[in-house]
């Protein structure tokens, strides 16, 4: 990840040509919203596990 | 297929061999599946929001009318007040003694939707429009998808009164039921804070 | 031993009651609420949705190899029809063939009958979502007919010029596009449920999580990347219908909009969406291969794991679509990272199958050449795929035909080889009878040598400069060559060709349903719990109580050492 931010990428024609006030709200909308699913799934999976133990339990 | 019984069994043969019984019931799954895809869609909205805002100078722009922030602070506990009576109903279901609560959870819910219009007619005179600024456009936007959230959430919850009345409101259904609502009354508060304040 | 089919009709009366009565009609073909028929229903309107689409491609691609001339069947391609053209055979074959056919049509046919369900848990809404997803294809039909024609912003939307009727020239069909798609979403998502809760509460006794065959996995997988990614791109499709229609300014940078924030939107879906579509196809060939080498599946559970960490890494890899658009330079070598990383896992599955077919006993039937030619066509549409991940790279080849030619070598494997993968193997369950071998044969070569003559010149004339959307090279002095002019005129001609040879799809297909020679129930000695029912009546279940499976052991239980059988059922003690 170190690489991510070295210097010369800055030499790129084309990158960062839109430096607009909103770079910093696109990455961390970009982190918010990649990371919501992996909650969400991984909590319904985690809750989903919970009820599959607690029944086995009971009935074993 | 007529109305399914309580207990389900997902064969359609009877006598049916040793099925097994799901661990979770499939009305709710399929309200937490459906409720993950709609949080998907508001994070949509609010990081919409969000980048759009980061690019202004001043927000709220100048010149628009202010937000009823303080009204809707009430509106808003009144809606929390109306998920927690429906939780009492959920309590209660299996004592028979849910019909109250559901009500009250229903008339707070109407309350909330009737103030909301209320202060919404009284933006739009003062000149806050979907065409009068980003501000307003997305204000509209994403307090009216949740309005129209809620009103499905009332829908949801009178087709739930007739199911109890009628004496046919299984545990799992009303557990689906009440998920949907949880959700429509918890994503009202973050979206106030990202709206309004 | 009684005929399943005899002993059903007698329990019929006495413990079916109201099921048993005769279907009209319209009970069994337009409103069904079976599985098996709602999934024939997808697979149609999938394939004639793809007839038109590949009718547009040859429209366009005629204009491209003979600029200006009057293509045959169509006419004369003017700039705007172009526009359209593309956009609509672009949209229709993500949204309404590929789709449809890979996830609804194979999804609805195969996760009951594969777990050992009757029906879906809610087969009335299955009903309505295929009801929502006609409801859609027929938007995009009507419009190509209202005025200015179908929508032409391609199938990326991006604003501007999707959002300005005065930049898109359609101003009708741009909303209807919006309309469609929406529509289709809404349809996807309540069948994505079905799936999901069916994988999870309908299995047979005895079918533990891993003995659930492959593409019953990764339809559901894929299903739930569709949920987790659409919600963005709704939000942003509803403010772009509102910017058409409303007078908003979401996208518009003038009123203190950004068009960058739609691509961010579109992109955040766009990306999951080819593995949504890539999870089944890939699925399909997991069942294909173990049937046709007699051999176990290597490695299942590695399987799984690669197909569930594809699906969490495809979340993070969405930027590289906007490597030229001025994002961070930082982010783009963050995103660079992913998306080179993403292809390990797929390479994993793809080193898995090879190993499935080492020391197999390998039978080249039909199924198992599409199977086979997947794999090889992905893989170079893989490889092709890391060029345009780098960052660096990625600033002289995005928007050429390296990148059309890139994702036609994903997108076709996924949408068409796995198709007909998929179809030619399961069609002795869908219908009976077994589709004739020899045409078979002759359609598969046919297909796969010209789809690699479409787009092998295509990678070369992106490589020289070829930029996407262009109506006529002629106009551009270094592109006009006549050496480029040969490559495009080798690729269309390939098209055509490769057309023709649909016929003979259509025809063995259409043939085989009513006059095929009869299939047993289990024509190719498989083990899952699909070929242990009869050809079953719509509305009556899958299968008898007598008959009803449990499950013993895994899907793929082919040459097991010790015994006579060189399968081994998953049902049978």
């Amino acid at each position: 990840m170190s690489l991510a931010w070295l210097a010369p990428a800055w030499a790129c024609a084309v990158c960062g040509a839109g430096q607009g006030n909103d770079q910093g709200a696109y990455l961390e909308m970009s982190i918010v919203l990649s990371l919501m699913p992996l909650v969400l799934i991984g909590g319904v999976a985690w809750w989903v596990r919970g009820q599959v133990r607690a029944a086995r339990a009971a009935a074993g | 297929m007529t109305d399914a019984p309580p207990e389900r069994d997902f064969r359609l043969v009877h006598p049916a061999p040793r099925a097994r019984r799901p661990v979770v019931p499939s009305e709710v799954i399929a309200m937490l599946v459906f409720v993950f895809t709609e949080v998907m869609f508001f994070g949509g909205l609010v990081s919409a929001h969000t980048i759009t805002r980061s690019n202004w100078p001043m927000w709220p722009p100048p010149g628009q009318p202010r937000l009823p922030i303080e009204a809707t602070a009430v509106n808003t506990a009144v809606l929390l007040a109306s998920a927690g009576l429906l939780w009492l109903a959920g309590r209660r279901h299996v004592e028979g003694r849910a019909r109250a609560p559901l009500l009250g959870a229903m008339a707070a819910g109407g309350f909330f939707v009737v103030a909301q219009g209320y202060e919404w007619v009284g933006l739009v005179r003062e000149g806050l429009t979907m065409q009068s600024s980003t501000h307003g456009a997305f204000f509209y936007l994403i307090v009216g998808t949740h309005a129209l959230h809620v009103l499905a959430g009332l829908g949801v919850l009178v087709a739930l009164r007739a199911r109890l009345a009628a004496g046919r409101l299984s545990v799992d259904e009303f557990t689906a039921g009440r998920i949907f609502w949880y959700f429509v009354v918890v994503l009202w508060p973050v979206l106030y804070w990202r709206v309004y304040l | 031993m009684s005929h399943p089919e005899h002993a059903h009709a007698d329990h019929g009366h006495a413990a079916h009651g109201d099921h048993h009565h005769e279907m009209s009609f319209s009970e069994k073909y337009l409103f069904p609420t079976d599985h098996k028929y709602i999934a024939k229903q997808y697979m149609l309107t999938g394939m004639i949705m793809a007839v038109a689409a590949g009718f547009f491609a040859y429209a366009f691609r005629m204009q491209l190899a003979f600029p200006g001339m009057s293509v045959p069947f169509f006419g004369v391609v003017s700039p705007t029809e172009y526009n359209s053209l593309v956009t609509q055979h672009g949209s229709i074959m993500v949204f309404w063939v590929a789709m449809p056919v890979l996830i609804a049509a194979f999804g609805n046919f195969l996760i009951p009958l594969m777990i050992g369900a009757d029906d879906m848990v809610f087969p009335r809404l299955n009903r309505l979502s295929y009801q929502l997803f006609l409801l859609s294809a027929i938007l995009v039909v009507v419009g190509w007919f209202v005025p200015g024609g179908g929508f032409g912003g391609a199938w990326t939307s991006y604003p501007p010029l999707s959002a300005k009727a005065e930049y898109s020239l359609t101003p009708a069909g741009s909303s209807i596009w919006l309309a469609a798609v929406a529509v289709e979403f809404a349809a996807f998502l309540l069948g994505g449920i079905n799936f999901v809760v069916t994988a999870m509460n309908a299995r047979a006794p005895g079918m533990k999580w891993h003995d659930v065959p492959i593409v019953v996995w990764f339809i559901c997988i894929a299903s739930i990347l569709f949920m987790a990614s659409v919600g963005p791109l709704i939000a942003g499709a509803i403010m772009l219908l509102f910017d058409q229609q409303l007078g908003t300014h979401f996208f518009d940078p003038v009123a203190g909009g950004d068009p960058i924030l739609w691509q961010h939107l579109f992109w955040f879906f766009g990306h999951p969406e080819v593995y949504v579509v890539l999870l089944p196809a890939i699925g399909i060939c997991a069942e294909i291969i173990p049937v046709f080498a007699r051999k176990k599946l290597f490695g299942y559970r590695a399987i799984l794991y690669t197909g569930i960490a594809t699906g969490v890494l495809s979340f993070f890899v969405w930027a590289h679509h906007q490597f030229v658009a001025g994002i961070d330079p930082r982010m783009a070598n963050v995103f660079t990272i992913t998306t080179v990383l993403i292809s390990i896992p797929i390479a994993e599955m793809v080193f898995l199958y090879i190993a499935t077919l080492y020391g197999g006993s390998i039978k080249f039937s039909v199924p198992m050449l599409w199977a086979l030619s997947f794999i090889f066509c992905f893989l170079i549409g893989g490889v092709t795929g890391i060029f345009l991940g780098a960052s660096g790279a990625d600033i002289y080849l995005h928007d050429t035909y390296f990148v059309v030619a890139h994702f036609h070598y994903t997108f076709y494997p996924i949408a068409i080889i796995g198709t007909f993968a998929g179809v030619t193997h399961w069609f002795p369950k869908l219908f009976g009878r077994y589709m004739d071998e020899k045409l078979g044969q002759i359609h598969f070569w046919g297909t796969v040598l010209s789809f690699n003559l479409i787009f092998i010149p295509l990678f070369f004339t992106g490589l020289a400069g070829d930029h996407r959307r262009i109506y006529n090279y002629n106009n551009f002095a270094e592109l006009g060559t006549p050496d480029l002019q040969w490559l495009r005129i080798l690729a269309t001609v390939a098209l055509v060709i490769m057309l023709i040879f649909q016929v003979l799809f259509v025809y063995n297909f259409i043939n085989s349903i009513f006059k095929g020679k009869l299939a047993p129930t289990n024509p190719w000695k498989a083990t899952t719990l699909e070929w242990t029912t009869p050809s079953a009546q719509p509305g009556h279940g899958n299968w008898t109580p007598e008959t009803m499976p449990s499950v013993y052991r895994g899907p793929y239980e082919y040459s097991a050492p010790g015994r006579d059988d060189d399968f081994h059922p998953q049902n049978v003690p």
